[in-house]
C-alpha cells in the first residue's frame, strides 16, 4: 500500500544546521496491517509519516502509494491525501468550523462529493469514532477533550482513506478515553479493512494493538517484526531510549529465575495464560 | 503532618456563554496537601482535577467554600503574590512555559521579576539548574532541547522562585519514555532530597504508584484516598471510575481469579515477580 524506497530526509540541507532526520529507509506498509511505529523523540518517526502522504518531499529516495509515485507530475497529490489520512498530534487544535458536522464534512466537501454522500460519510465517521450524533450540531469548542479528539479523527476518517496514520492519538487522554479511541481504531481496521500506522510513546498501547512493530532509531529502521519478537529484545529497546511494558519486564525476570516462559510476552492476558501453565506444570513435576 | 494547602467545601462552577447554563465542576471538596508529601491526583478527563489544582495558587478562586495556603485565603487579592511564590505550577506543554531564548535567562525570569539582587538571582539559577540536572545546558537555546529537557527547564523556572509546593499538571503527557523517566526522577529528587511538597496530576498509573498518597477525583468529588497500595488494590473500584491499575496489579488480580493467592497491593515489577515465585514454589 505504501512503499518507501531508500528514503532520506535532511532538514536545512547545505546549511549550518543540517540534520538528517530520516536516513535511507526502506519500508513497506501492507494493506490490512496495523503497524505500531515507535522511537524516542527525534528518532525520525514524525518526519517519516509526513512523507507517507506527501506532506513533505524526501531529499532523496522514492515514495509510492498504491503503486503511484509521489512527487511525480503524473500523480495528483490530492488523490494521495484522500488515500492516506494523517491525524497529527493533538488534532483537536485544528478544529475550526462552526459546528462539528461542518468540521467533519470539510474533507468530503473538498473531494467534490454529492451532498447525500457527504452526509453519509459524516455520519459514518461520527459512528466510527463513537461520537454521539446529537453532538454534530454543536460547536466543536463545546465538546470535552476526548470528544474533540474524536471529532478531529472523524474529520480524517470521513475521507475514507485506505491508510490511516495517527501520531500519538491518545496523548493526554485518561485511560478510558484512551481505551475508547484505541478500540475504535482497531474496530475500523478490522471492519473497514483500513491499514493503520499508529505512532505512540506508550509501549502498552502498541503491545495491545499492533500486528507489527517498526522501531526507529537515529533516522533508521532499527527493528521491524512481530510484537513478541520486538519486546523480546528488551536491552536493545532500552538502548534506543524506549521501554517494554511492565508485564514484559515481569515475565522477563521470571525467565531469568529459570521459569520457562516464552520471550516477549507483552499483554496481561498472555502473561496470565502462560503463568497459569507454569503452575500446572509445577504440579505435574511433583 | 501539617497541612500546607487546605480546601474547605470547595465548589467551583462557571457559566457557559453559549447555552447560558451553569456547570458545577467541583462539588464540595475537603482535602489537604501535607507539608513534605508527594501527593498524586488521579481522575479521568473532566473529573475536575486540573480545576482543583488551579485553586492551589489562585489561578482560580472558589465560587463557594475556601482554599488556604498556610493561613492565607486564596481569594484575598492582596495575598496573590505571596501565594504564587509559595505554590508554583508546571503545565503539560513545556513550549508554552518557556519565555526566553537562553536557558539561564528563562530560569532567571521569575527572580528578576521579584526584584531580587543580582547575586541572589545567580545563586537561585545555579540551584535550580543543578536540581533538575541541567547545568550543562545553561547557555543553550530551549527550542533545541528534547521534550524532557524542556520540561526540566520549566520546572527549574518554578524552582527559582523557591516555592514550598510545586504543582505539576500532567507534566509528562507529551514526553517519550525517556523524557517521562527524567521528569519522574526530578520529581523524586525534589521531594525526597530537597524536602519539597509535590502535587502531581497524571494519567499514568505507574507514576501515581510512586507517590506517598493518592486522591482519586470523579465528577467533581473526591472518590478515593489513600496510599498507592490502598487505592490500587481496589481494582474493580478503580476501573469503574474509568481509570486503570499498574500492569503488575492487573496481572496479580487476573491470576487470583484463576486460583492464585497473591496480595493485591502489588505495584511494582519486583514485588510482582517475588510473589509469583513464592506462589509457584508453594505449588
Amino acid at each position: 500500500m505504501i512503499k518507501l524506497e531508500n528514503v532520506t530526509y535532511t532538514y536545512s540541507e547545505g546549511g549550518p544546521f543540517q540534520m538528517t532526520a530520516v536516513d535511507n529507509v526502506n519500508l513497506t506498509i501492507n494493506k490490512d496491517e496495523l503497524v505500531g511505529l515507535i522511537g524516542h523523540t527525534g528518532s525520525g518517526k514524525s518526519t517519516l509519516i509526513q512523507m507517507m502522504n506527501g506532506l513533505i518531499k524526501p531529499t532523496s529516495g522514492r515514495v509510492f502509494v498504491d503503486g503511484k509515485e509521489l512527487h511525480n507530475k503524473k500523480t495528483k497529490m490530492s488523490d494521495i491525501r484522500f488515500k492516506v489520512g494523517l491525524v497529527m498530534q493533538y488534532p483537536e487544535y485544528q478544529l475550526f468550523e462552526e459546528t462539528v458536522y461542518k468540521d467533519i464534512a470539510f474533507g468530503p466537501i473538498n473531494m467534490d462529493l454529492p451532498d447525500f454522500e457527504i452526509k453519509r460519510r459524516v455520519e459514518f465517521a461520527c459512528d466510527a469514532v463513537g461520537l454521539e450524533r446529537e453532538l454534530l450540531d454543536k460547536s466543536p469548542f463545546d465538546l470535552s477533550g476526548g470528544q474533540k479528539r474524536r471529532a478531529a479523527i472523524a474529520g480524517v476518517i470521513a475521507m475514507q482513506p485506505e491508510v490511516l496514520i495517527l501520531d500519538e492519538p491518545t496523548a493526554g487522554l485518561d485511560p478510558s478515553g484512551r481505551d475508547e479511541i484505541l478500540y475504535r481504531i482497531r474496530d475500523m481496521h478490522r471492519r473497514a479493512g483500513m491499514a493503520v500506522v499508529l505512532v505512540s510513546h506508550s509501549m502498552e498501547d502498541i503491545a495491545n494493538m499492533a500486528d507489527r512493530i517498526v522501531v526507529m532509531n537515529k533516522g533508521k529502521v532499527a527493528l521491524d517484526g512481530k510484537p513478541a519478537e520486538i519486546f523480546g529484545r528488551r536491552e536493545e529497546l532500552e538502548s534506543f531510549g524506549l521501554s517494554v511494558p511492565q508485564v514484559t519486564s515481569i515475565t522477563h525476570k521470571l525467565r531469568e529465575k529459570g521459569y520457562e516462559l516464552p520471550k516477549g510476552i507483552h499483554t496481561v492476558s498472555e502473561a496470565v495464560y502462560e503463568i497459569l501453565k507454569l503452575k500446572k506444570g509445577a504440579g505435574d513435576n511433583v | 503532618m501539617e497541612p500546607i494547602i487546605r480546601t474547605e467545601n470547595l465548589k467551583f462552577s462557571y457559566k457557559n456563554q453559549e447555552d447560558g447554563r451553569t456547570y458545577e465542576v467541583l462539588k464540595g471538596i475537603d482535602m489537604e496537601v501535607r507539608k513534605g508529601e508527594f501527593l498524586c491526583v488521579l481522575g479521568h478527563n473532566g473529573s475536575g482535577k486540573s480545576t482543583l489544582a488551579k485553586h492551589f495558587n489562585s489561578i482560580l478562586v472558589p465560587t463557594e467554600g475556601k482554599v488556604f495556603v498556610g493561613d492565607m485565603d486564596t481569594s484575598d487579592e492582596d495575598k496573590l503574590f505571596d501565594i504564587r511564590q509559595r505554590v508554583g505550577m508546571v503545565f503539560q506543554n513545556p513550549d508554552n512555559q518557556i519565555v526566553a531564548t537562553i536557558v539561564e535567562e528563562d530560569i532567571a525570569f521569575a527572580p528578576e521579576n521579584l526584584g531580587l539582587p543580582r547575586e541572589e538571582i545567580i545563586s537561585r539559577v545555579d540551584f535550580a539548574l543543578k536540581t533538575v540536572n541541567m547545568e550543562a545546558y545553561r547557555n543553550h537555546a530551549p527550542h533545541k532541547l528534547s521534550g524532557g529537557q524542556k520540561q526540566r527547564v520549566a520546572i527549574a523556572g518554578v524552582l527559582a522562585m523557591m516555592p514550598e509546593v510545586i504543582v505539576l499538571d500532567e507534566p509528562t503527557a507529551m514526553l517519550d519514555p525517556v523524557g517521562r523517566k527524567e521528569i519522574m526522577n526530578t520529581i523524586k529528587t525534589l521531594n525526597r532530597e530537597k524536602g519539597m511538597t509535590v502535587v502531581l496530576i497524571t494519567h499514568y498509573m505507574d507514576e501515581a504508584a510512586e507517590a506517598d498518597r493518592i486522591l482519586v477525583m470523579d465528577k467533581g468529588k473526591i472518590k478515593m484516598e489513600g496510599t498507592p497500595k490502598e487505592v490500587f488494590s481496589k481494582v474493580d473500584e478503580v476501573k469503574a471510575i474509568g481509570l486503570d491499575v499498574p500492569q503488575a496489579t492487573a496481572l496479580a488480580f487476573e491470576l487470583n481469579k484463576n486460583g492464585f493467592n497473591l496480595p493485591l497491593d502489588i505495584l511494582n515489577t519486583e514485588d510482582c515477580v517475588s510473589n509469583i515465585i513464592k506462589e509457584l514454589e508453594n505449588d
